[in-house]
């Protein structure tokens, strides 16, 4: 049987890819998602925008702890209310981000939430992210999971 | 393209997305032809203008202009009647930082919805809200 995935399924995919491969540790795939994409802190639009797998991946691979190869985190993305553009081939998500944690000295919790900003495109049948925006709201406890402080 | 759930899901994100942002007259502005009955607390608001009443009573706003909320809606069930009439259920958890109130849960709550569609789209036209989880509610509610 052949299923067809609608467009709106395939970039729910891309959002729920990144918190999978995020909490396994797996940062290649992430690599891969945001491979023609630029990203950057939506709270200071003139700050700097980092472009490329390189750059991107260079944010995750310094900026996340982890433990046995894993950040011991949970991303749960929501809300993401998707729109399409110019034809059909390019679509915006405005969604929400709630990242959990638990370590044993560090009781689960919640530690950070926000929202994410997306830009995608379809290029030979594929939806791909071409841009990011992240908006950190609500910020707990993150001093086991990022090495700089959020705020 | 957007299929009907799409849309309805849509407009069901929108709704918490305007009231995070602090922006009650355009979360209010979704249920101007509509009703919403707060299970259990004896509160109806009927159009935009008792809505956004009742979220400045029930969300209280901080100096950056928003409440400090975060609604987290999953489980999103949308059930199309036909192209003119669809329901929905989903469960929604608030989270609330604010200053001097660390990053935590306070509400869980189950929303039920109906949708009408006209030629302008789809629009809500009533609302259940179900909540029987609490937690600290201390800096949220204005009248707590």
């Amino acid at each position: 049987m052949t299923e067809t995935r609608t467009d709106a399924e395939q970039i729910r995919d891309l959002l729920a890819a990144y918190c999978w491969h995020m909490d396994r540790g797996e940062f290649d795939p992430i690599d891969a998602l945001f491979v023609h994409a630029s990203m950057g802190d939506g709270t200071t639009p003139d700050g700097p925008t980092l472009s490329g797998a390189d750059e991107i991946a260079a944010l995750y691979r310094d900026g996340c702890i982890l433990y046995d190869g894993v950040p011991r985190t949970k991303h749960v993305c929501t809300n993401a209310i998707i729109e399409f553009h110019d034809g059909g081939d390019h679509a915006t998500s405005r969604s929400c981000f709630l990242v959990e944690q638990q370590l044993e000295d560090f009781p689960l919790q919640p530690i950070v939430g926000g929202r994410y900003h997306d830009r995608f495109e379809r290029v030979d049948g594929e939806w791909r992210f071409t841009a990011r925006q992240f908006f950190v709201d609500l910020v707990g406890d993150t001093s086991r999971h990022q090495r700089a402080a959020l705020r | 393209m957007l299929t009907a759930t799409d849309e309805i899901s849509n407009l069901i994100y929108l709704y918490d997305e305007h009231v995070d942002r602090g922006r009650f007259a355009d979360a209010a502005a979704l249920f101007a032809d509509a009703t919403v009955v707060y299970e259990g607390r004896e509160i109806t608001t009927t159009g935009a203008a008792e809505l956004e009443a009742f979220l400045h009573r029930s969300d209280r706003l901080y100096p950056d202009g928003t409440p400090r909320t975060l609604r987290v809606r999953t489980n999103v069930v949308v059930d199309v009647d036909d192209e003119r009439s669809a329901s929905a259920f989903s469960f929604f958890t608030l989270f609330q930082e604010a200053p001097g109130f660390p990053l935590q849960v306070i509400i869980a709550g189950a929303t039920r919805d109906r949708f009408v569609r006209d030629d302008d789209g789809w629009r809500f036209e009533a609302r259940s809200v179900e909540i029987r989880l609490t937690g600290d509610l201390s800096a949220h509610s204005v009248t707590a």
